[in-house]
């Protein structure tokens, strides 16, 4: 109602004028037929009236929003003010949407990796199941999150504390199209997988419990409302239609609610089809009845009133008996001494309103600390930008002085100041949304998974702008409040009858900017002991002998779009190898089942006669891969002993493999070649040792060194699914990588290449964190260096410039160049070096936080610390030479003649 | 943020007094500010003895209160005139104030006890 007689003010007031017009025209009759002559009549009804204007003026006033009246002309005023000092108002806005583009990045990622509640219906509702322990059969998947499918059914089908339990798998396969063949992520879902998230059909329906009754018998599929979009141009007609995933055909029945991703974060499902579709999808990885197999993600609804705690003791009641029909397994028959073991697995439940996330395992602690250092960055850009205010508030004393004399009141005062630092932060808000943009896509870049497969999204969305708003506003705050109120404090009378340059004035001032140079020093001292924690972790990781020679070697993944019987697998991948040297710049060529430095591995138990589990093991085992001739050159690993695989042994009736020295060392000792072993325990050891490689690092840069068995590759074809190569190329690996795809397309059309690197930036992709961290870091301690030096040089100049007559009157008594110098330092001192006690007190304290997120050296690293502080200093003498020399070479005389 | 209008000083007991004699006066008809200020001057010479301006803010502020509305018309001058009727909350408020207003007069009697001289 008040807002809109504000908005409307304008045409009440013409109104209103008019009705002031009609009464003294009504009046002026009156008179008139009272027999006054005209002009009288009009001179009596204006006194009758009074004042017109007052009168409007009462009225509009009524109709105003005073305070919002009054904000308006202070904002009206303040860009007038920026106007008139654009290379001030340039600064600050830098400063600010330095800060808050960062804030906004960092945050992006946060929010959707750490915060985001899945697109479900009552997603606090749902719990995930999760269990530690060893699984004793085979695990493909994050650890301690898979389940068998019989586990899945026993305990779906008994809980009764989950109004409803679902089970997923997220699987890459090919879908072959007209043009060309690609890989997707396929979901393979429970049949209540939709109806126990709530989620709900864009078009058609999505997969019920019918649907998954019996394998291989319901071939449908669900798109994913984006990936329709993308990839079927969001066709309507898309009903009914058939697609080829893995080279079977799948009916499409619908297109799930836009939004929804699945409940892998940043690792989308672009298909869903029913899990009993599995062995359709991969003949040689059925695994339906298999309870010795764990590869599907369960998830639960809880019923409502029940809590995660009650739930979880249910189901741990539950899992326990269902270990119980375990034990009565084959497995555990063969295997008795297995079963304690089996029965110390941890079985927990945990909250997944936010989804299940290997990025978010990964990612979470560096996030953090991201989110501290830019928050940190923040607020030196913060105080920054107050003290550059304050700075401008000396500037405009005379000015506030004025005003103060003209009425304005205190709070005027500062309220027009207050505004002013808000159209700068909201500037630097509104800047900091592009810079912040800008600097998710550079973080993302980060991230070492393939950006077709991970929706990360990198436009700011409306959480993120309310967060950069709050951001700003906060920002606003605290960089502007301080210099508003001492902006404020000025008593008119003694400013007005001082000059510029006296001894008196300034003193408030110097101490608040003392104090920000304070902060400034310690935050970037902080920062600098953080950087050098973080480049030195990943130059340490960088050093790792891998075992392996990263440099000019090409790999990719290949994997055939239809399924191929076991003997033409053989005959494929022969040709494929030996196809692939023959291509120009190849110096090298092998290919692996597993791909090296992925956080993927492959370990098993195994069988060496006479050989006992290690102190601490519970059995005898190794890491695994199955490799083909020439993978040890292609990498440059050594043969230490015995030979390499060969071209005729492949497809052979002999079993062959090459171990490593760890595993030479712990099992086996002198005379390794020769002897034999088998892959699983107690087995008859059927395979040959023929030769020994030197140590490669597997999964990680990180740890031990691990024992490894290389089987050659076509004893395992039957569970092939795909292989990574590796190709040692001479010349440019980027020219050779378009050569390498069309000799596979050569040898067989029918092979989908995936994610084809260098074998370095797959290091630096298993680095990602690692370079995340130290890159940043460095750039922000950088940033916020150059920040402190400026406001310590700002504040000495000032101080200079304020005591120059005192300096002049002191150099005419006699004083030296170096008495001024130690004069002008002296006023520093105290403020730089309270602030490196800071920054060092609060880089040790905040050590222990980010310990894990290094490697080779702990967080109170003295020569770190000691560098940190070295750099603080140099950088704090040298902003304060340039002023204290100024102030050295000021002429007695013209400074007394300054007034 | 309620800041004291200029209308204001005159006092809140001036001010709720002229409110009710606008309402009674609109109460027997709608009537234009002219009609109104006179209306009042004649039945009160307490109230509107100085200008006839400051009705007008008086006439804003209940009509932004919805105890009165208004409508240009045409006057029996044959003039343009805003004219000024009371609505239903007009009529009650009326109602309220009067008897708040005899109550306190009987009060203010009562304490003042009958006139001695």
């Amino acid at each position: 109602m008040r807002w809109r007689r504000f908005w409307q003010r304008k045409l009440r007031d013409e109104d209103l004028s008019r009705e002031v017009d009609s009464y003294l025209a009504h009046e002026l009759d009156d008179n008139l037929a009272r027999g006054m002559s005209p002009e009288d009549a009009r001179y009596a009804a204006l006194r009758k009236f009074g004042n017109p204007t007052y009168v409007r003026e009462v009225v509009f006033e009524m109709n105003s929003l005073n305070s919002l009246d009054a904000a308006w002309q202070d904002v009206k005023y303040g860009l007038r003010q920026l106007r008139l000092k654009p290379a001030f108002a340039l600064a600050t806005i830098l400063s600010l949407a330095l800060g808050i583009g960062a804030n906004t990045a960092v945050f992006t990622l946060v929010d959707q990796i750490l915060l985001r509640l899945l697109p479900v219906h009552n997603p606090r509702e749902l719990a995930q199941l999760q269990v530690e322990g060893g699984r004793f059969g085979s695990n493909d998947g994050d650890n301690g999150h898979t389940f068998s499918y019989p586990t899945y059914l026993a305990l779906r089908d008994r809980n009764t504390v989950f109004a409803g339990l679902t089970g997923q798998r997220i699987v890459e396969a090919s879908l072959v199209g007209k043009d060309r063949s690609e890989m997707i992520s396929i979901g393979m879902v429970a049949g209540n997988y939709f109806k126990v998230l709530g989620v709900e059909a864009y078009l058609g329906r999505l997969l019920a419990s019918e649907d998954n009754k019996t394998r291989n018998s319901n071939p449908v599929a669900v798109l994913q409302y984006d990936f329709w979009r993308n990839r079927f141009s969001g066709a309507p007609d898309i009903l009914g239609s058939t697609i080829r995933l893995n080279g079977a055909p799948f009916t499409i029945i619908g297109v799930s609610a836009p939004g929804f991703e699945g409940t892998d974060v940043g690792l989308p499902a672009q298909v869903w089809v029913p899990v009993m579709m599995k062995p359709t999808l991969f003949p040689n990885w059925d695994e339906l009845d298999d309870e010795r197999s764990s590869w599907f993600y369960l998830f639960g609804r809880l019923k409502p009133g029940v809590t995660l705690e009650q739930a979880q003791a249910a189901m741990r009641v539950l899992y326990r008996q269902r270990q119980q029909e375990e034990l009565n397994g084959q497995f555990f028959q063969k295997f008795p001494n297995a079963r304690p073991a089996f029965l110390r697995q941890n079985f927990t439940l945990i909250p997944a309103a936010r989804g299940q996330s290997a990025l978010r395992l990964r990612f979470e602690r560096p996030l953090i600390v991201l989110q501290w250092l830019v928050g940190i960055v923040l607020v030196i850009a913060c105080v920054n930008v107050a003290n550059l205010l304050l700075a401008r508030g000396a500037a405009r004393e005379r000015e506030v002085a004025i005003r103060g004399a003209l009425g304005a009141s205190r709070s005027k005062l500062i309220r027009q100041l207050f505004i002013e630092s808000l159209i700068l932060a909201s500037a630097g808000g509104v800047a900091g949304l592009f810079v912040g943009n800008w600097l998710t896509r550079g973080l993302v870049y980060f991230l070492p998974y393939d950006p077709a497969n991970v929706t990360l999204s990198t436009t700011p969305d409306l959480r993120v702008l309310v967060f950069t708003a709050a951001v700003t506003l906060l920002t606003a705050l605290f960089f502007g409040l301080a210099p508003a109120l001492q902006g404020a404090r000025v008593p008119p009378g003694v400013t007005l009858k001082e000059e510029a340059g006296s001894i008196a004035s300034g003193h408030g001032q110097v101490r608040l900017r003392k104090i920000f140079v304070t902060i400034q020093v310690g935050l970037s001292c902080l920062l600098l002991v953080g950087a050098g924690l973080f480049a030195r972790t990943l130059d340490n990781l960088r050093h790792v002998n891998l075992g392996f020679n990263v440099q000019n070697v090409v790999m990719f993944g290949v994997k055939p779009a239809t399924v191929y019987t076991d003997g033409h697998k053989l005959q494929m991948y022969r040709s494929l190898i030996e196809n692939l040297a023959t291509v120009s710049g190849v110096k090298a060529v092998g290919a692996s089942r597993m791909r090296l430095l992925t956080g993927g591995e492959w370990d098993s138990g195994i069988t060496i006669p006479g050989v006992e589990p290690q102190a601490g093991d519970q059995h005898v085992w190794s890491y695994f891969n199955a490799i083909t001739p020439g993978y040890f050159q292609a990498l440059d690993i050594p043969i230490q002993a015995g030979r390499d695989l060969s071209w005729r042994d492949w497809g052979g009736s002999r079993r062959l493999c090459l171990v490593n020295q760890v595993l030479v060392h712990d099992y086996l000792g002198a005379n390794p070649v020769g002897r034999r072993m088998a892959q699983g325990e107690k087995r008859d050891p059927d395979t040959e040792i023929i030769g020994v490689v030197g140590n490669t690092r597997y999964e990680d840069v990180r740890g031990s060194i691990p024992r490894q068995t290389f089987v050659a590759l076509d004893s395992k074809i039957h569970y092939l699914e795909g292989v990574t190569v590796y190709a040692r190329v001479q010349g440019d690996p980027q020219q050779i990588m378009p050569l390498l795809r069309a000799q596979v397309r050569h040898v067989d059309a029918n092979l989908v290449v995936s994610d084809m690197r260098t074998l370095n930036e797959q290091v630096n992709m298993r680095l990602s964190n690692e370079r995340m961290l130290s890159f940043l870091s460095i750039a922000f301690a950088l940033l916020a260096t150059v920040l402190a030096v400026v406001g310590l040089h700002g504040v000495l100049a000032f101080v200079v410039v304020h005591r120059t007559r005192e300096i002049g009157i002191r150099v005419a008594l006699g004083a030296g160049q170096s008495g001024v110098i130690r004069l002008v330092l002296g006023e520093m001192l105290l403020a730089i070096l309270l602030g490196i006690a800071g920054g060092v007190t609060a880089a040790l304290l905040c050590g222990r936080f980010v310990e894990t997120q290094l490697f080779g050296m702990k967080a109170a690293d003295p020569l770190i610390l000691l560098m940190s502080v070295g750099v603080v200093s140099v950088a704090s003498a040298a902003a304060a030479l340039i002023p204290a020399w100024r102030a050295s070479r000021i002429d007695p005389i013209d400074a007394l003649r300054y007034e | 943020m309620a800041r004291k209008t200029r209308s204001d000083s005159r006092g809140d007991m001036l001010q709720g007094t002229l409110d009710m004699l606008i309402l009674k006066t609109v109460l027997l008809g709608p009537a234009h500010g002219h009609t109104i200020a006179h209306v009042i001057e004649g039945s009160s010479d307490e109230v509107l003895q100085v200008e006839h301006g400051s009705l007008y803010p008086a006439l804003h502020r209940l009509e932004n209160q919805n105890l009165i509305a208004s409508f240009w018309g045409t006057s029996e001058n044959n003039r343009k005139a805003k004219y000024y009727r009371i609505t239903p909350a007009g009529k009650k408020h009326l109602l309220r104030e009067r008897s708040r207003w005899e109550s306190l007069v009987q009060a203010v009697t009562q304490v003042l006890g009958p006139a001695t001289e």
